[in-house]
This record gives C-alpha cells, sequence and structure tokens, in this order.
C-alpha cells in the first residue's frame, strides 16, 4: 500500500511539468475561451456578459458564416475525398512489388511533406498562374483554355484541392503502412479464385486499409478545418470570399475586428461540428465493417 | 536499504526541477527580434520602440534611431515588428492586454491605429505632446481629425504621409490619338481614354487602358470616395453606405467587369508582378494608366527608368471629390499602459520632423504633416511632386472611414465588390444589407 502510494505520487512529480503544463496553457484557456464565447470582449476592455447573443448572431444573423462554413465543408466533403482517393491511388501504384527505384518515388512523392507552408503557397501562386502557370501552360497544350484558379471564385477552391493533394505525402506514407501489413495470402487466394485487380482493391484491399483510412480522413478534416496560412497567403479569403475559410474568419474576427467574445463562440461552434462529423465518421465505420 | 527511497525521492524531485526550469527558460527568453542588445531599463530617456519597415526603409529608421540616441542620449530599444507594427496580427493587441507593450509604435496602417484608440487601446497624448511643445495648428487641416477621437483627446501622431493619382504612359497617350498634356480629368474622359488604350482581341487581351481595381484601386475606400462617398459619420456614429454615390461608383467598376469579363481581367493581372518587380503591368506595358501612390515614381525610377510617364490627380465624376485622394498615413500612437510615453512622443516629434524625413521625401515623394514646409525637400519643379502637393492640400483629400470597424468594414466592401462585379448583383441592395449589419456593429462597440 505504502510503495503504491509512493509510486503513485512519485509518477505524479514525473508527470506533473506536463500537468502544470496542461492545466495552465490547454486547460485554461480553453474554458477561458468558453466563458469569452458569452462575452463580448476586444482584449482591451472588460469583457461584457452578452448571454447566447454571439452564438445567435453566428447562427442567424451573420450570412458571412455561412459562406465561410460552406467554402470549408466543401474542402472537407469534396477536396478531403479526392485526395482520399488520389492518396489511396498513389499508395496502391508505390506499393507495388518489383519495380526498380520504388524508394526513389515514395521519397518523392513525401518531400513535398517537407517544404513550409509560406514556401508551398508562394509555390501554388506561380504553379497555377491562369497566364503562364504550369498547370495553363500544360493545359494549352491540349487546347485547353485553363481557368482562372486562384483569381476565379468557382476555381479558387479547386485550387486548394490540388495543393493538398500535391502535399499529402504523409496521408500516402500512412496508407503505405498498412498495406504493407495486408497479408499476401488474401491476395493469393483471391488470384487462385480467379479476382481480377479491381476485385482485389474493392474486396481485400479497401476493406483492410479502413482503419488507415479512417484515421487519415479524421486528421485530414482537423487540419482543413485549421486551414489558414495558404488561404491567408494566396487569396486573403478571394475573390468573392470563396476561400474564406473557417480559420481565416476567426482569425479576422478575434485579431482584425477585435471581436474576441465573437471569435471564442466560433471555435467552440468549430468544435462541435468538428466532434460531430468525426463521430459519423466512426459509425459510418463501424457499420462497414 | 534505509536511503533508497530518499535518494530516489531526490532524484525526481531534482528532475522536476530541472524540468520545470527548462519549461520556464523557454518562456522567458524573449529578445527576438531586438536590434540593439541593450534592453532599456527604467530610465527616463529609454523606451521600446516597434517599427514595420524593413529594407531601406529599415535602415534609414535605424539611422534615425541612431541620430537620435547620439543628440539625446536616449537609449531606444528598436523591434521590427512586420507587418504594419504588429496592428493587424494581434501582436500589439497581445502586448498590451498582456501588460508588456512597447513604448512606441509607428505603423502604415492608419485606420487599424485609429480603430485601436477607438477600442481603448492606445493612452491619450496630449499632455506629452503639449510638455514637447507641439501645437496642433502647426498641423494641416487634413490630419487633424485622425488624431483625435470623439472624447476629445489625441491619441495618434502622424508622421508623414502618402497620395494617389493617376500614372499614365505618354507614349501610349500620343500613339492612341490622346494630348499627354490633357489628361482625363472626368470619369467619362477616363473611359474613353481607356477604351482607346486598351488593344483586346476577341478573347486574347494584349493591352488594357486602365483597370480600375488594380494597385491603389484596389483599396476599399478609394473610389467610394472619389465618387463623394463619406462611408461615416464621426459626428453621428452613422454608417453611411447606401448612399447614391457608393451606387455610382460600383456601378461604374461593374461596366469595366461586363466590358472585358473579370475572371479575364483577374486572369491578366494576375501574371503580373508588384510595384517593386520589373513585372509590373505599367512597366511591361500591360495598362497605359493605373491608380498608385507618390511612392511608385520612385519604383519607375528604379525597374523601368526608360518610360516616359506623367502624373495627374485621380479623375472623378462632377458631383465627386475633385483632384481628391484618401491619404496614406504613417502614424505614431503609444499604446496603453506604456512605460515611457513622454520619451515616445519626444522621439516621435523629433521623427516628424521635415529635416529628418527629409531623405524620406526626398526619395519617395512623401508628404509631411506640417503647415510650413522646409528648405531640405528638395522637389521644386518636379511634375509628380507638383500634383502631389495639389493633391496633398485639396480640401477633398482625407482619411475616409474612421471608426472602429474601418478594417471589418474594408473586408465588406472588397466582397461586396467582388460580388458586384463576378455576379452582376444588385449594388444598393447589397449596400443596404451591409449598412444594416455594419451599423449593428457598430452599436455593438459602443
Amino acid at each position: 500500500m505504502n510503495t503504491e502510494r509512493r509510486n503513485l505520487r512519485n509518477g505524479l512529480l514525473f508527470i506533473s511539468p506536463w500537468i502544470i503544463g496542461f492545466l495552465c496553457f490547454t486547460a485554461y484557456p480553453l474554458f477561458s475561451s468558453l466563458y469569452y464565447s458569452f462575452t463580448q470582449y476586444n482584449l482591451i476592455s472588460e469583457p461584457i456578459f452578452v448571454g447566447w447573443q454571439n452564438y445567435y448572431e453566428l447562427l442567424f444573423v451573420d450570412n458571412i458564416f455561412y459562406t465561410v462554413l460552406g467554402n470549408t465543408l466543401y474542402m472537407i466533403f469534396v477536396g478531403l475525398t479526392l485526395t482520399t482517393i488520389v492518396t489511396i491511388a498513389i499508395a496502391i501504384l508505390l506499393n507495388t512489388d518489383g519495380i526498380k527505384g520504388m524508394s526513389f518515388f515514395r521519397v518523392v512523392f513525401f518531400i513535398p511533406t517537407l517544404v513550409p507552408f509560406v514556401v508551398l503557397a508562394i509555390l501554388w501562386i506561380w504553379i497555377l498562374q491562369p497566364d503562364s502557370g504550369v498547370v495553363n501552360s500544360i493545359l494549352a497544350w491540349f487546347g485547353i483554355d485553363g481557368p482562372g484558379w486562384f483569381a476565379s471564385p468557382r476555381w479558387a477552391k479547386p485550387g486548394f484541392i490540388l495543393m493538398t493533394i500535391w502535399m499529402s505525402g504523409n496521408m500516402i506514407l500512412i496508407y503505405l503502412a498498412a498495406l504493407g501489413d495486408i497479408p499476401k495470402s488474401l491476395y493469393e487466394a483471391s488470384s487462385i479464385d480467379g479476382a481480377n485487380v479491381f476485385q482485389k482493391i474493392i474486396h481485400i484491399t479497401l476493406p483492410m486499409l479502413r482503419p488507415a483510412i479512417l484515421f487519415n480522413t479524421i486528421t485530414g478534416m482537423i487540419g482543413v478545418f485549421q486551414s489558414f496560412a495558404e488561404a491567408f497567403i494566396i487569396t486573403d479569403g478571394g475573390p468573392e470570399n470563396a476561400t474564406l475559410f473557417y480559420s481565416l474568419y476567426l482569425y479576422r474576427n478575434a485579431f482584425q475586428y477585435f471581436n474576441m467574445g465573437y471569435a471564442s463562440a466560433m471555435a467552440w461552434i468549430l468544435l462541435i461540428i468538428a466532434l460531430t462529423i468525426t463521430l459519423v465518421f466512426f459509425l459510418l465505420s463501424k457499420r462497414w465493417e | 536499504m534505509k536511503n533508497r527511497p530518499l535518494s530516489r525521492k531526490g532524484i525526481s524531485c531534482l528532475l522536476l526541477v530541472f524540468l520545470m526550469l527548462a519549461g520556464c527558460s523557454s518562456g522567458s527568453d524573449d529578445t527576438t527580434d531586438s536590434t540593439t542588445s541593450e534592453v532599456g531599463s527604467n530610465a527616463e530617456d529609454s523606451f521600446t520602440y516597434w517599427y514595420p519597415w524593413g529594407g531601406d526603409s529599415e535602415t534609414w529608421d535605424l539611422w534615425r534611431i541612431d541620430k537620435y540616441q547620439e543628440e539625446t542620449g536616449a537609449e531606444i530599444e528598436a523591434v521590427y515588428a512586420p507587418p504594419d507594427g504588429g496592428l493587424s496580427n494581434g501582436k500589439l493587441l497581445s502586448a498590451i492586454s498582456g501588460g508588456n507593450p512597447p513604448d512606441l509604435v509607428v505603423s502604415n496602417d492608419y485606420a487599424l491605429a485609429y480603430a485601436l484608440a477607438a477600442q481603448g487601446a492606445l493612452e491619450p497624448i496630449d499632455e506629452y505632446l503639449a510638455d514637447a511643445g507641439f501645437s496642433e495648428d502647426e498641423v494641416l487641416e487634413g490630419f487633424v481629425p485622425l488624431m483625435k477621437q470623439s472624447d476629445g483627446s489625441t491619441y495618434i501622431l502622424p508622421q508623414d504621409s502618402n497620395v494617389n493619382m493617376l500614372y499614365y504612359n505618354v507614349e501610349m497617350f500620343e500613339a492612341a490619338g490622346l494630348d499627354p498634356d490633357h489628361p482625363p480629368a472626368t470619369i467619362e474622359e477616363l473611359d474613353e481614354a481607356a477604351e482607346a488604350l486598351s488593344k483586346v482581341d476577341g478573347n486574347n487581351i494584349e493591352r488594357l487602358g486602365f483597370i480600375p481595381w488594380l494597385d491603389a484601386g484596389d483599396e476599399s475606400y478609394l473610389w467610394g470616395w472619389i465618387f463623394g462617398a463619406d462611408f461615416y459619420d464621426t459626428e453621428s456614429n452613422q454608417v453611411q453606405l447606401n448612399d447614391q454615390a457608393l451606387v455610382e461608383a460600383y456601378n461604374w467598376l461593374d461596366t469595366y467587369a461586363e466590358k472585358y469579363d473579370p475572371e479575364k481581367i483577374k486572369s491578366f493581372t494576375s501574371g503580373f508582378g508588384g510595384a517593386f518587380s520589373p513585372d509590373h503591368p505599367f512597366f511591361t506595358g500591360k495598362v497605359a494608366m493605373t491608380v498608385n501612390g507618390n511612392w511608385f515614381a520612385n519604383a519607375i525610377k528604379e525597374y523601368a527608368p526608360d518610360i516616359d510617364y506623367r502624373v495627374a490627380p485621380i479623375p472623378a465624376p462632377e458631383d465627386g471629390r475633385q483632384k481628391a485622394t484618401t491619404l496614406g498615413t504613417n502614424v505614431w500612437m503609444v499604446p496603453k499602459g506604456a512605460e515611457n510615453p513622454q520619451a515616445a512622443i519626444d522621439f516621435a516629434l523629433y521623427g516628424s520632423k521635415q529635416e529628418i524625413l527629409a531623405d524620406n521625401i526626398n526619395t519617395w515623394r512623401a508628404i509631411s504633416i506640417w503647415k510650413e514646409t522646409s528648405d531640405a525637400i528638395e522637389w521644386d519643379g518636379d511634375q509628380v511632386y507638383d500634383t502631389v502637393l495639389e493633391v496633398a492640400a485639396s480640401e477633398n483629400t482625407g482619411h475616409p472611414a474612421l471608426t472602429a470597424i474601418a478594417g471589418q468594414m474594408a473586408d465588406e466592401l472588397t466582397a461586396l465588390r467582388d460580388s458586384v462585379i463576378y455576379n452582376d448583383n444588385d449594388v444598393a441592395q447589397l449596400l443596404q444589407e451591409l449598412e444594416e449589419k455594419m451599423q449593428a456593429e457598430v452599436e455593438k462597440q459602443q
């Protein structure tokens, strides 16, 4: 008993720096933001308690809020879906046995994730330049008049999706690891049964990748909700608010419009949305089992 | 045996202490951008100063700091705080609310500085200005409204200012049969010149005479101000967006969108470099006219010295503001909680002297805030500077939308403009909706 208590005390002492750090720098700000979300607060004057007013305004008055939410959900449901399909396809290709130089290609697909966001953003401004960018120049070879990308309210978000796919080496890496875990015997058995490549992918690879897909989708979704730097640098939310994403609007409210209370309410709504979508993904994933 | 638990305890305590020290030390080391090694003490003549500029402007400001330190023996801890002195990214606000603000900030964003003052984040500086022998009567009238808040106190001291003008390419004017001695003065003349100067072949844009939302034309308040809108009435605290002048301004912008397709224009312009790159469309001949600041003349000198250009006041409609501009004023401010405001204001006044600013003005053609001019300014007979002075002295020139919500309103107006030019939405209705929304924001903040 004595030893157990001592171990407990020592254990707590050992992790106390983390506990103190967590309480001061995570728990306290978290609950402060919950309190501030019910106030009107500009960081300078004393917060004024306003009840549910910030939430009411966000949900029922602020028309930009729904534009922002729509933009972000578009990036999740369209962007993340496309990213998932492409990264799985690339991972399957990179997992093919017996091709020379495969490790080189694996590195190539991972390299973009090492580039800092700011550099990446500036690079993609050039890649998607409507006049002289690489993408539109290639499209022009095939006689296609490329879109305005970041200059167009319709094409700006697809531009961001292209960029996201390009920098999703982390996802590919996780899929590659998961692919390596699939027992070869399953493929051998299906070959004997006469399954073709697509049947193998649909009936063996994808079901076996399910935990990795779930993990990548949830972390990817959280990443989309938090994405800020790219839109801040490339488009600053424009044109016509087409790339004004959730975090960018939250930042503007907090630091440029002096509405810290309003921004805190946005953060809590974001938490609830992210939590709900995560739960839905978990439920869907269970159903798929 | 007896000692073992104790030594274990000792080790864990020691580890704990080390870990905590490690944790604390990374947090307290906060001397990142400091350009002078000596940290200011509480001495009367030492203070902390944030400035936003890099490059040549930084070199110049460091020269100003050194000169002041040499002359007065003051100790200035100068910190590079981009962008705009930490006003737009929350850095200054965090420093103020954290109780550790600088004593003095200089910023290129006067609107946000005004908003900060309205939010109560700045110190009133009347008594420090008075102690330093400053008299408001010496300042050009156009700057006074910016300095004060509705409580009558002064919160902002302008350093110097910039104006916007129409730059036009003389050779292109002549080739198009236009008279470079009579640049467009009205919106109709501007449209006619733009039409004559444009070279558009079906889908292919070779050159546009004028793009209203290029360069300074992209600023949210410029065209509305030129057309005669006030945006905000500081006396009655009323947002004034549902204004015929604004309706006309946005409808006029839309005529360019309709004529050339806004996405095509945006695609055409997105390949352009900034004002400080050789790819700026005015340098490469892709646009024949553009609205930009006085400093653009120096960019031309640097990147396209062979261009034959002149400047003129921004064309305005007959019932709009003639020979007007919105001012781009650099401002000083003392954040709330500053430890040494008097030393800060002494330096700000010194740094705003024309003799000190002369190098700056003689490079960038900026304007001084003082009524009395100085011999140190060397732009006699310069066509650009004559126009700069003419526009700056105009009673129609000013700082629009002096309100705590200027930043938010600017973002909203940009989105509104995009909505008009991309989707042809009804301007009056959008302005009415935005006016109501902004008015609610104003009332919320009072």
